[in-house]
């Protein structure tokens, strides 16, 4: 599948954006008043890529699309392109998306080793 | 004979080239003034031309700007799955030649963005979540205009970047400027489109 198109699966499927540009949204839909906290999930996909960088974690049957940051603000957080692989067992902490959908904008991961790092 | 003819020539000869040369001086001189103004008549065309904004910012966006930036984020990534780890990256010279496109596209999208008289959204259109309703993204632009138009040239400098990393066939830089992209674009985005719209808490 080409990689655009595999983006925008991925994007519409979770995000339904509707903005200047579908890249590009408010952050409206995640509702920042809630955090959602996931102490034991499984790294499905790692996508270092801009605008923003994907962690997509399972939670036993449930998939999780979880936004970070770019990649060039989120170097600063201290992550690298190998970060997290496939498989990594982590916990999360995200502001859920509004419509319910298993997603959101990730906050704070802990790595495997037991290390606390910010997506954003 | 032939000699005479020569001389002849030479001697009789010298008047017809002369009338020649006075006539094509009195040509330029009359003809002088009407290539002045034909070239005045151009300077004035080129100062006005017929340019007519028809779609909104948000289509243009849609429709040029988000498949060009798309195509250069696209790009570059590196993505971990189950399967293994995929570097994604230009690789041939015709994957760079569809890169170089989409910054192309990127670069002059900005040119038209910042095209007077363009409106925000298609009147009546609703707004996107977290979004200001279309007049009040016009109100807010025509109140603010040169920083909108800064905004638009922050982006159109930094797809001038990624063209020049691709034209170095430079992956690395082409990721880097990418992020450097979504920030100028951001930037316009959390001033005039979702001015209200609450950033993400660090």
């Amino acid at each position: 599948m080409r990689p655009i198109l595999r983006r925008q699966l991925m994007l519409a499927g979770v995000l339904a954006l509707a903005t200047p540009a579908a890249a590009h949204h408010s952050f409206a839909m995640f509702d920042q008043t809630k955090l959602v906290q996931l102490k034991d999930v499984v790294v499905d996909r790692f996508e270092w890529s801009n605008p923003h960088s994907f962690v997509v974690a399972k939670d036993g049957a449930t998939v999780y699309t979880l936004e970070c940051s770019s990649p060039n603000l989120m170097i600063h957080q201290g992550w690298k392109y190998n970060t997290l692989q496939a498989g990594d067992r982590i916990a999360v902490s995200f502001y859920p998306l509004r419509n319910g959908k298993p997603g959101g904008m990730l906050k704070m991961v802990t790595l495997p080793n037991g290390k606390d790092i910010s997506a954003w | 004979m032939v000699n005479e003819a020569v001389r002849s020539g030479r001697r009789w000869g010298n008047a017809p080239r002369r009338a020649i040369a006075m006539l094509a001086l009195a040509c330029l001189a009359s003809c002088h003034s009407e290539p002045a103004r034909e070239s005045a008549a151009r300077q004035v065309d080129s100062a006005s031309p017929p340019i007519q904004p028809v779609a909104s910012i948000k289509e243009l966006m849609d429709s040029v700007v988000d498949p060009a930036a798309d195509g250069l984020w696209g790009a570059v990534a590196t993505i971990s799955t189950t399967k293994g780890v995929e570097r994604r990256e230009p690789r041939t010279d015709e994957e760079w030649k569809a890169v170089r496109r989409h910054a192309i596209s990127l670069i002059e999208g900005m040119n038209l963005a910042m095209m007077e008289g363009r409106h925000a959204a298609p009147s009546g259109s609703a707004p996107g979540p977290g979004e200001s309703r279309p007049e009040e993204i016009d109100a807010a632009i025509a109140a603010n205009r040169p920083e909108f138009n800064q905004f638009a040239d922050l982006v159109r400098g930094r797809a001038i970047e990624a063209l020049h990393a691709i034209d170095k066939k430079d992956p690395k830089a082409l990721f880097n400027v990418g992020s450097k992209i979504d920030n100028a674009c951001e930037s316009c985005h959390v001033t005039f489109w979702y001015p209200n719209s609450p950033r993400p808490a660090t």
